[in-house]
């Protein structure tokens, strides 16, 4: 029975695993300045031709903090002047500095598989009281390759896997 | 009345910003700036703008005055207008003076880009040379009473000016041409403007695009903390558009100045100048 329950989370893992076309692991560091507020942090990819094609992850203030979402400039650009209801799933609040662990799936924001080939990850940070990094590199779905980011200042450490 | 010299008489008429050739036209910048370009969220917003005719760009030098004050003989001062996404057009939006610069503040409910700018009725000049060979001139046309008798080489010029900005709420929406004098067609869009990418605008005069060859310059913020003032010289192509690619993040000022012959009776040449401000964004 026991070891039943463990094939079975196994298996569950496993699927989990597999749908994920890109696991990313980010580091938002702790930064000593006072006051600290928790940055805005986007993560969505884009196209070869830099056409906005899924959400990621987006963290912001939850109540009235979207005066201050056009200070992810390229996002705002991108995704959020645009944006409809699809984005609503993967928005949550500001987070605490730590670890982060992403999946996507490789699915566009209507939820369709994309196709192969190359496309671009981006990476937003911006913080009241503090500056803003951008990431955006460039990856091949549908093949297997690890990418890392250096650390900058409002980014720490990024590690991208594609599955 | 005795007639000036034309910088004198500039200077005495309080008109620093009126042009007179291409190299007056640089010579006094007129602008406004806003405190923002873009904004977000579910609110209307606020924004300031700060008006001025400054070559110090942008630090305010002499002021517009309120914006219920008379200019020179009785003249109405620059409307301030807000054209609104859906096209619809505000009332005049007062003006406070500051000595330097006037300020004002509009508030943006709808989504989409609005068109903010000073706007004044074309004005007519009468350019002549007096019976000493002296070069001056009045506002009004050929039958002005301020033309001295015995005046040569008399040639009549509307001068038509552009003093004005975009800026974006939520979404940004196509700018709309309004037809008349020196204005920005098409091409990227204004309040999407980062450093590194190619910015690519048609310039259009009464609604044309401008002759190839039109010269236009960009000055980006800060002269005063530069010593040389870095601005940057573009031509248009044959279509009217100019192109260029921005290495530094800022808010800048582009000055263009045209000029053709008149259709109309009386008048020689439509001179349109455009002084429109823009940001720049680090990618």
């Amino acid at each position: 029975m026991k070891y039943a329950a463990l094939v079975l989370a196994a298996t569950l893992i496993g699927g989990y695993a597999d749908a994920a076309q890109l696991e990313i692991t980010l580091n938002q560091p702790a930064l000593d300045v006072q006051p600290y507020h928790r940055p805005y942090i986007a993560v969505w990819v884009e196209d070869s031709q830099r056409n906005a094609v899924a959400t990621i992850a987006l963290w912001k203030q939850l109540e009235e903090g979207d005066k201050w979402l056009k200070d992810l400039r390229q996002y705002w650009r991108k995704v959020g002047r645009n944006a409809g209801s699809e984005i609503d799933a993967v928005t949550g609040a500001t987070r605490r500095p730590g670890d982060h662990l992403l999946h996507w799936d490789g699915k566009d924001s209507q939820g369709k598989p994309l196709p192969a080939g190359e496309y671009l990850l981006n990476v937003e940070a911006s913080r009241e009281e503090g500056g803003r990094d951008y990431h955006r590199v460039a990856f091949e779905l549908g093949k297997q390759g690890q990418i890392n980011l250096p650390a900058k200042i409002e980014l720490g450490p990024i590690q991208i896997s594609v599955k | 009345m005795r007639i000036k010299p034309i910088a004198l008489w500039i200077k005495a008429a309080g008109l620093a910003g009126l042009m007179l050739s291409s190299q007056a036209a640089l010579a006094h910048a007129r602008w406004l700036v806003p405190s923002h370009t873009n904004l977000s969220g579910q609110e209307a917003h606020a924004i300031a703008l700060d008006l001025s005719i400054s070559n110090d760009i942008f630090h305010a030098d002499k002021s517009y005055g309120n914006s219920t004050d008379k200019g020179p003989g009785g003249r109405s001062k620059p409307q301030l207008i807000a054209t609104a996404p859906d096209g619809s057009r505000s009332d005049a939006i007062a003006y406070v003076d500051l000595l330097r610069k006037s300020a004002a503040g509009v508030t943006l409910s709808q989504s989409g880009t609005y068109r903010i700018g000073l706007e004044q009725p074309a004005t007519l000049f009468t350019f002549f040379k007096d019976a000493k060979g002296e070069r001056g001139r009045v506002f009004g046309g050929k039958d002005s009473q301020e033309i001295p008798s015995g005046a040569t080489a008399l040639s009549t010029t509307r001068m038509q000016a552009r003093v004005e900005t975009f800026v974006s709420r939520n979404q940004t929406t196509d700018i709309k041409p309004t037809g008349q004098g020196l204005e920005l067609g098409g091409g990227t869009h204004p309040n999407d403007l980062f450093t590194g990418e190619t910015i690519r605008w048609q310039l259009l005069q009464d609604g044309k695009p401008v002759a190839e060859g039109t010269e236009v310059t960009l000055m980006r913020a800060g002269t005063r903390y530069r010593n040389e003032r870095g601005d940057i010289q573009l031509k248009a192509d044959a279509q009217g558009f100019i192109q260029v690619s921005l290495e530094h993040a800022g808010m800048y000022l582009l000055e263009a100045g045209v000029n053709r012959e008149s259709d109309t009776q009386g008048i020689d040449t439509e001179r349109a100048s455009l002084f429109l401000t823009f940001e720049v964004v680090p990618a």
